[in-house]
């Protein structure tokens, strides 16, 4: 095996749940020199780089079906802050079997709908109800489920708690953006003799959508060209 | 001394290239345009310079984006900015042409790989998106439409006859009936379109208008009303039979004609807009490669039967 794959296997390792100890060399310092940066890079992939909405096509139905205002966007993305840090965080504590995890997942899913919508409602009342079904849905979000069965059970908690904020700031930045984008777009179509609430439509988030995921390949395969050309 | 050419394949060439295909739909397409330009004005002149400008900057802007030649001998952008231009509304404000157009090309044709590539019929999409956002300037026409007559289940004013000279309300070039049954004539001999996807396709929608009429009339009236309203046959001949959007194989091509003829029909009964066209070709466009797929296997498994026989 080369250097730089034996390198990145062990960097890997480090944040895996019993991968410490055979790839933590070094003293002290240089560990949390490793870690602190290692999270980063968990938070950033969650954040732009794997953003698990316009890279992974996670969690599309709150993206597409109800971010076509700030408000929608404003709770969407507060309820996936609360539901997903304690769901992943458990997910990764608790020691389940591998065949009731995903049924687990979503009971977890579940029970922390209950103080997330509480909150939601408390802080943002009248878009919260205007939400409807949506809000519901998040019980089901693939975003959480997928990370709280598979990536928590392997990381430590450390990993889990940034990769958990990594995707929900992910997941906030695409749905704020594209609510943006479609609240132009609908007062545009509306000032020019067209319908109102245009942006409201799927066919819009779907484009925005893809037009965000077109932009972050471009940007991760002018990195790759980068790095590529370093070594 | 001789040389040895090494060339890919196909090497039995029929004299049709992308180039000689897209000047002859240039061609009548541009013969759509005097008739509702003497009957209108030349505002309808202005519409398809406004389409065919905004597809081709779009294009060349696209091009320099993605760091590609810029071919402007090929002549599609233009060819699909004419195309938007005719299902526009003669009184159409620029801008609508022109939003179709760069719709058309940054996101159906550039995102695909350009020509050649795209699963979507560019103009199709181009009007389709003007369509869903601005139905009141789309359908904005001087004179009420027989298409949108039948849409409110009721008998238009004009006798058949009376829809074949381009001077019904309607699109800029849907009306004039008699150039379109010539254009395809053309476009048929010079084998630029598929005859099978444009007999299918008129057939099966002049079927379904015959057994199931809109209107309370004989079924050859119904048939007469539906097959010269609206932008059926247009579309029979410039948008459906687009080789790249269409499928490849004959039996493939019959097949997505006749469902797009009904598909059509189904739409302008139970739909939302009065012209249903583009939404049927882009519904048939997502199926196209199913259908192909689906001609293959069987022909595949016919061929297997037969073999195992012998």
């Amino acid at each position: 095996m080369s250097g730089s794959k034996k390198k990145a296997k062990a960097q890997s390792q480090l944040m895996e749940k019993g991968g410490r100890r055979s790839s933590a060399r070094g003293s002290k310092k240089t560990l949390q020199k490793r870690l602190m940066k290692e999270s980063a890079g968990i938070f950033l992939n969650g954040l732009v780089f794997r953003n698990p909405v316009a890279i992974g096509a996670l969690g599309l139905f709150p993206v597409v079906g109800a971010g076509y205002t700030m408000q929608n966007a404003a709770v969407l993305s507060l309820m996936m802050l609360v539901m997903m840090l304690p769901v992943c965080l458990l997910s990764g504590w608790v020691k389940i079997p591998v065949w009731i995890r995903p049924a687990a997942a979503l009971a977890l899913s579940g029970g922390m709908y209950l103080p997330a919508a509480a909150l939601a409602k408390w802080l943002m009342p009248q878009a919260f109800s205007a939400l409807g079904i949506y809000t519901v849905l998040m019980i089901g979000n693939s975003i959480i489920l997928s990370r709280a069965n598979d990536y928590a059970p392997s990381h430590i908690t450390l990993a889990v708690l940034m990769d958990s904020l990594g995707c929900t700031a992910g997941f906030s930045a695409v749905i704020f953006l594209v609510a943006a984008l479609r609240q132009i777009w609908s007062n545009v179509v509306a000032e020019t003799g067209g319908i109102y609430h245009a942006g409201a439509y799927p066919l819009v988030g779907f484009l925005l959508l893809g037009m965000i995921a077109a932009l972050i390949q471009h940007a991760n395969a002018k990195r790759a060209a980068a790095e590529r050309r370093a070594k | 001394m001789q040389q040895l050419m090494i060339q890919k394949p196909p090497f039995l060439r029929s004299g049709q290239t992308v180039s000689t295909m897209m000047k002859d739909m240039l061609l009548t397409l541009v013969l759509l345009l005097p008739l509702p330009a003497v009957h209108y004005g030349t505002h309808v002149l202005w519409v398809a310079a406004a389409a065919v400008a905004a597809c081709f900057v779009s294009e060349t802007a696209a091009c320099m984006i993605a760091k590609r030649q810029v071919d402007i001998s090929e002549l599609s952008s233009v060819v699909t900015g004419l195309t938007i231009a005719m299902l526009m509304p003669p009184s159409a404000p620029l801008w609508l042409p022109i939003v179709a157009g760069a719709f058309a090309v940054f996101a159906v044709r550039v995102p695909f790989g350009f020509t050649g590539n795209n699963p979507f019929h560019p103009a199709a999409a181009g009007v389709a998106f003007v369509t869903v956002f601005w139905p009141q300037r789309v359908f904005a026409f001087s004179e009420t439409s027989a298409a949108s007559v039948l849409k409110e289940g009721l008998k238009p004013n004009q006798i058949p006859s009376e829809m074949l000279w381009g001077t019904e309300g309607g699109a800029i070039g849907t009306t004039a009936v008699l150039v379109i049954a010539a254009c395809a004539v053309y476009l048929i001999v010079k084998k630029t379109v598929s005859w099978r996807i444009t007999v299918c396709f008129v057939a099966a929608a002049g079927l379904t208008a015959l057994l199931f009429p809109r209107i309370m009339v004989t079924p050859l009236t119904s048939l007469k009303y539906e097959l010269l309203s609206g932008s059926l046959l247009f579309c029979s001949v410039f948008l459906i039979t687009d080789p790249v959007t269409s499928p490849r194989t004959h039996v493939g091509k019959a097949l997505y004609g006749a469902l797009a003829g009904v598909l059509i029909m189904l739409m302008r009964r139970y739909g939302a807009f009065e012209q249903a066209a583009c939404f049927a070709v882009l519904l048939m466009n997502a199926v196209s490669p199913v259908i192909d797929s689906f001609v293959i296997a069987v022909t595949a498994r016919r061929e297997a039967r037969r073999n195992e026989r012998q």
